[in-house]
């Protein structure tokens, strides 16, 4: 039978990955990223790692992160080298520290970006079924996804209440971060409740095995994909050795 | 179909029963409105029906249920999920996925049908309830009403007999309930069994056969469509209930008088969210000081765009607030205007209602003034995040008067409340509008704006009415106004 619906449902997102090439994309990206130097030949490894969230943000479309992305990158790469050439002390201590930081953590973080907002929660659960990971790790770990976007659009209208209550670092940044994470967390424990009720009167954790709309499965594009990042993973290791 | 026998219920935490002693008896087919103020226990017997109680909310219970010859409590909930379909009062925290065609294939894939199947069950569905438009799309940038219409579709792909519905129509206009009654209706003509728990009952009119009254957990009236709704406004009133009369028209009624003393002015308000939709364009806007204004507008009007912009939120929009002689730029915040959000759970940040209004005065008498004024010197030590909803509501409004800002800035302030509730948040207003207040409050609740408005303006594409007195003439043409704006019928074109 072929269904008008889901017929629809192929819409044009970009290149899709396989949600099991994204995962495994992302660990080895964020944990060569943290486990390689900056030195030499380890240093244009790196920059060619950092260089992948790019490339694939602007695969699947979302061109205006990827290059938000990009731009911070380079200016923290940018401000390193610049710094190191007249800072000397505990300036350049700091400043070393502050791009440092930029440039270690924001490409692994954008690929967890890259990974969320390019994964539906069904094809999530669809990866999740093929490797036959338990349903009770399964739940929570949709839940988190599904529950990324609530939680940001939580906090902007928190901080606008702040904004709005002129509620700044003034009251100390202990009562403002405070200020911030109680309602979020009340928000967040209702929400979740209620979403687990929804979740459950529609027959979700049913000891059945669930079937998915969504076709995943390994094509080229994921081939490559998971060739470069073992290319990646391979040239670390043999720069390591010798 | 759904039996109830004597049920006696209370929540694991409550000492006072939620339900006490009710006996109902539901027919197949038959559409039943249950309805009664907040905490009558109205949600817990829907919760019953589809097995959240006990297998999910613990707590005591006694008595039997029967639904369809089975009892819920020797079934395991998801064989319940078979046969009752549930829907929610909260579109944000109902859908599981984010993408409604998979949203509406969820339950199917829980039950593990096969995908021809559940492609089959998805093509009837969005045939019968007219969803085409709506498919592929980030439920959470549909309108309310498209979003509860896709919470009914997925109710219904397990082709379930039951269907029943917690305050669905809380966060909907008027407008968006049409969509809403119309899946409703046709459940009815399919000759579905439907259970809906509601506050606002308009718009159920000439859909349910039996009215169930709640009150404090005993069922007290039990009546046929056609009587409930021939009662006269004041029955309505005496149980607490919403007026459905009023619900459909604004009247002029006990306005407060407002001393003529000046105006809160807009001048040269400039906004857009992008190239492509116009945005907010408001040459001059003038709201008389202490009065009351309703500021209605279809959904997508950009009502809630121009709050934030009068708070300062919105930095790309251009513009001047005149307020006392003072002008101040819009495009950041202009420490005159206090909102009261829609969601207010995610304003209130202190540990207690009394240290919630203390943040914006300093000044303790004045502060154990304005909550005994707004009857909330009992609640003073609770944290405002365990309190209802309407009482939310009326610590923000507490510390937006306590503030002294002079700009009130409300929104859909009513949506979800009951009548009691509703009456308290209005007569807040009253208070804060008669201690020197400008109120501006978005709202399409007829009822609402009958009991505290005291002038109204009109957003369209962007553009601001002029603000009007809200008289007996203007009233007639704020109702053609608000009908206009329910009837238009670009959502609903294929169902009717």
């Amino acid at each position: 039978m072929t269904s008008t619906v889901l017929a629809l449902k192929q819409q044009q997102r970009g290149i899709l990955f396989d949600p099991r090439a994204k995962f495994l994309a992302l660990i080895i990206v964020a944990s060569l990223l943290l486990s390689i130097g900056n030195e030499g030949l380890m240093g244009l490894v790196r920059i060619v790692l950092a260089l992948v969230p790019f490339v694939l943000l602007v695969l699947s479309r979302n061109i205006k992160s990827g290059v938000a992305y990009i731009f911070i990158y380079l200016v923290a790469y940018g401000l390193s080298v610049v710094s190191s050439m007249f800072l000397s002390g505990p300036l350049l201590f700091l400043a070393l520290g502050a791009t440092g930081i930029m440039r270690q953590f924001l490409p692994g973080v954008m690929m967890g970006y890259w990974f969320v907002s390019t994964t539906t929660v069904s094809e999530f659960m669809a990866a999740c079924d093929r490797i036959r990971l338990t349903q009770s790790i399964e739940i929570p770990l949709v839940v988190m996804m599904r529950y990324f976007p609530t939680i940001a659009q939580d906090y902007s209208q928190i901080s606008d209440a702040a904004k709005m209550k002129a509620l700044g670092l003034s009251q100390g940044p202990i009562t403002a971060v405070e200020n911030r994470l109680v309602p979020l967390l009340a928000s967040a424990v209702r929400g979740g409740e209620d979403l687990s009720a929804a979740a459950l009167t529609r027959g979700l954790g049913a000891p059945i095995h669930r079937t998915n709309i969504c076709e995943i499965g390994f094509h080229a594009c994921d081939m490559m994909l998971l060739s470069v990042c073992a290319l990646g993973a391979i040239l670390v290791f043999l720069i390591g050795v010798a | 179909m759904i039996d109830f026998r004597n049920i006696t219920y209370s929540y694991g935490t409550d000492m006072s029963p939620s339900l006490a002693n009710v006996t109902l008896h539901v027919n197949p087919g038959e559409v039943v409105l249950l309805t009664g103020s907040s905490g009558s226990g109205k949600s817990t017997l829907l919760r019953l029906v589809n097995g959240l109680i006990p297998h999910y909310h613990e707590g005591e219970m006694s008595g039997t249920v029967t639904v369809a010859g089975i009892e819920p409590r020797d079934r395991e909930l998801y064989e319940l999920a078979k046969m009752v379909g549930s829907v929610f009062q909260n579109p944000q925290t109902q859908f599981f996925c984010l993408n409604t065609t998979e949203e509406l294939a969820f339950s199917c894939e829980n039950f593990g049908l096969p995908v021809s199947e559940i492609a089959h069950r998805l093509d009837t569905t969005v045939q019968q309830l007219c969803l085409e438009e709506l498919l592929n799309k980030n439920p959470f940038l549909l309108s309310g009403g498209q979003k509860q219409r896709i919470a009914c579709g997925s109710a219904q792909m397990m082709n379930q007999e039951i269907f029943v519905l917690d305050e669905p129509s809380s966060n909907l206009d008027g407008r968006s309930v049409r969509l809403l009654a119309e899946v409703i209706a046709y459940w009815k003509k399919e000759g579905r069994t439907v259970l809906v728990a509601e506050h606002r009952l308009g718009y159920l009119k000439d859909i349910v056969d039996r009215v169930v009254v709640l009150n404090k957990g005993s069922l007290i009236e039990d009546f046929a469509a056609s009587d409930f709704y021939a009662m006269g406004s004041s029955a309505f009133i005496k149980r607490g209930l919403r007026d459905p009369h009023t619900e459909c028209c604004v009247a002029v009624t006990d306005q407060i008088d407002i001393a003529d003393a000046g105006f809160v002015s807009v001048a040269n308000l400039q906004y857009s969210y992008s190239k492509k939709i116009n945005g907010l364009s408001i040459p001059l806007a003038k709201f008389p000081i202490g009065s009351i204004t309703a500021l209605v507008g279809e959904n997508g009007a950009g009502k809630s765009t121009l709050l934030r912009c009068l708070c300062g939120l919105n930095r790309k929009c251009y513009g001047t607030l005149e307020i006392n002689g003072e002008l101040f730029g819009l495009n950041k915040p202009t420490g005159r205007a206090y909102m009261v959000m829609q969601n207010t759970g995610n304003q209130l940040f202190a540990e207690s209602v009394r240290a919630e209004v203390e943040s914006s005065c300093s000044s303790a008498e004045e502060v154990t003034a304005i909550l005994d004024a707004l009857d909330l010197a009992d609640l003073a030590a609770r944290h405002p995040l365990s309190l209802s909803g309407g009482q939310q509501q009326r610590v923000a409004v507490a510390s937006a008067i306590a503030s002294n800002r002079g700009l009130l800035l409300l929104d859909e302030p009513t949506s979800g409340l009951d009548y009691q509730s509703m009456r308290e948040v209005a007569s807040s207003l009253k208070k804060s509008s008669i201690m020197g207040c400008t109120v501006i409050v978005v709202t399409h609740d007829r009822e609402f704006i009958t009991s505290c408005c005291t002038h109204y303006a009109v957003l369209k594409n962007g553009r601001l009415s002029e603000t009007r007195v809200l008289d007996e003439d203007s009233a007639s043409e704020l109702n053609a106004a608000l009908d206009a704006m329910q009837s238009s019928v670009t959502d609903t074109a294929c169902m009717v």
